[in-house]
């Protein structure tokens, strides 16, 4: 039967979007099971790092791709329609917090955002992590959604303009703008008290 | 020579990642002041672009629980319950699919389609031809059908007193004969000669008075009462002893009972029929009844 069925872990995200609308079980499961890590990590980095809201999230969003396949712009790519409606989802987040803003300051506590200043270099990654997640959640929602899409979730400039309507250049700025301000408010991760010149060849 | 800078920050990212500020050519170097305030600036920004590519080298490996996968594909069972909908939306798919390169698609499922109606209809016919020819053998064979039971005392009623029924009886003598008891036919014989010889006479009037009722038939129940008195004269003029006559009053009465039995019999067996037949015998009693 391979001439009329492909095996859906091999089909491209829009087509498998397009069995899902004829109501394909499995493709759904492989359209999950293909973004479940990304989107999961996407939202627990743009929500505090909490895990369990994380999971809301991820099951939220499948939730209304299933319930609604149709609302798919089947002229975008599939990634870039996710991440829009996973980003959209966050901001609607942070406007709620934005009610509570009590909610804000006990969540901040909850995570432990206080890191001792380390030397550069040698700083752990988990503490850096953690510095460069509290410093993103002081930012604007969008700034801190490209920042992460772009250096945490890999994304191309393409790719990130697709899913907030703009053009390359807008999310360039926006990205040197954001590496601007977070490297002026983690002065702790100043490479060059230890600074050792870059084995890379000169031009 | 005058070069003209075609750095935009994305370019001033790789050149961060690439190489410190003192590695920097001069014109490198002033397209960098040109976007940043310092020297220290740049470092610092350098500084954090290098921990976020360690970072993103070892990126956290995040699974969702499966109670968040099944919760998932229930909702989407759930909404996939009306399936009629469904699947008219995955006939539309079907036939007319998004992308031009996948019209073979259908083209193939309906020529599939198609070759197996043509098939299935050539197979189902070449059975059917084989089944009606069977049976065309079977109904040559078969013989005629027996002659129905109430015929005879149909027959024995109209040949012995009816002038008006059209209807041709057998001579009833055989008939009364073949259903009398064995001890009694000495007498009955002796008996029935004179009834035999009347009768005889009333069937040759009752012919002539068939003809006429057929051109006439309001006179139908005259010429019946004068028939009438004529076997009444024919009776009267019978030679046999009046024991003989009574015996054979006997008989007819018996007869006409039987014949009133079955007729009554024969009705209920008639009353699926049409209604000129109901008729017909009812007409016949009549004439019958005004015969006798």
């Amino acid at each position: 039967m391979g001439l009329f069925r492909n095996d859906p872990k091999e089909l491209s995200d829009e087509r498998l979007m397009e069995l899902v609308v004829r109501g394909d079980e499995r493709a759904f499961a492989v359209l999950y099971d293909r973004y479940q890590r990304k989107l999961l990590s996407y939202f627990h980095r743009m929500l505090w790092q909490d895990r369990e809201r994380a999971q809301d999230f991820l099951q939220d969003l499948f939730t209304k791709i299933a319930q609604r396949p149709q609302s798919y712009d089947a002229a975008r790519p599939f990634s870039t329609w996710l991440y829009s409606v996973a980003n959209n989802m966050c901001k609607n987040e942070y406007r709620r917090m934005a009610t509570r803003k009590e909610a804000v300051p006990e969540l901040r506590a909850m995570n432990g955002h206080a890191v001792e200043p380390a030397g550069g270099t040698e700083l752990d990654r988990r503490q850096f992590a953690s510095r460069l997640e509290a410093e993103l959640d002081k930012l604007d929602p969008d700034q801190k959604a490209t920042f992460v899409m772009r250096h945490q979730e890999d994304m191309a400039i393409k790719e990130i303009a697709a899913v907030f309507g703009i053009s390359e250049g807008t999310v360039k700025s926006r990205l040197f703008y954001t590496l601007k301000k977070l490297a002026a408010s983690l002065p702790e991760f100043d490479p060059r008290p230890t600074q050792a010149t870059p084995a890379t060849g000169t031009r | 020579m005058e070069r003209t800078e075609r750095y935009d920050p994305e370019d001033l990212e790789q050149l961060m990642l690439e190489r410190s500020f003192d590695e920097l050519l001069e014109e490198e170097r002033a397209f960098a002041l040109r976007h940043l305030e310092s020297r220290a600036e740049y470092e610092r920004m350098r500084g954090l672009l290098r921990h976020l590519q360690q970072s993103a080298g070892s990126p956290p490996v995040m699974e969702a629980d499966p109670g968040v996968r099944e919760h998932v594909l229930e909702a989407f069972r759930a909404q996939q319950k009306p399936q009629w909908r469904i699947w008219l939306n995955s006939v539309g798919g079907s036939l007319f699919p998004q992308r031009p390169a996948l019209y073979w698609r259908p083209a193939l499922a309906l020529g599939t389609l198609a070759v197996l109606t043509v098939t299935a209809l050539m197979t189902y016919q070449a059975f059917e031809g084989k089944g009606n020819k069977q049976l065309a053998e079977v109904k040559v064979v078969q013989p005629a059908p027996p002659a129905p039971v109430q015929t005879p005392d149909r027959n024995e009623v109209a040949g012995t007193d009816d002038a008006a029924t059209t209807v041709v009886a057998p001579p009833a003598a055989t008939d009364e004969g073949a259903r009398m008891p064995a001890t009694h036919q000495p007498e009955e014989a002796e008996a029935a000669a004179p009834v035999q010889a009347a009768r005889s006479e009333v069937t040759a009037e009752s012919k002539a008075l068939q003809e006429t009722a057929a051109q006439d038939a309001p006179a139908a129940t005259g010429i019946a009462s004068a028939a009438t008195d004529e076997r009444t004269t024919t009776r009267k003029a019978e030679p046999a002893s009046a024991n003989s006559v009574d015996l054979a009053e006997d008989r007819n009465k018996e007869a006409e009972e039987t014949i009133s039995l079955k007729r009554s019999a024969y009705a209920e067996q008639s009353a699926d029929k049409p209604n000129g037949t109901a008729y017909a015998e009812d007409d016949l009693l009549g004439l019958l009844q005004a015969a006798w």
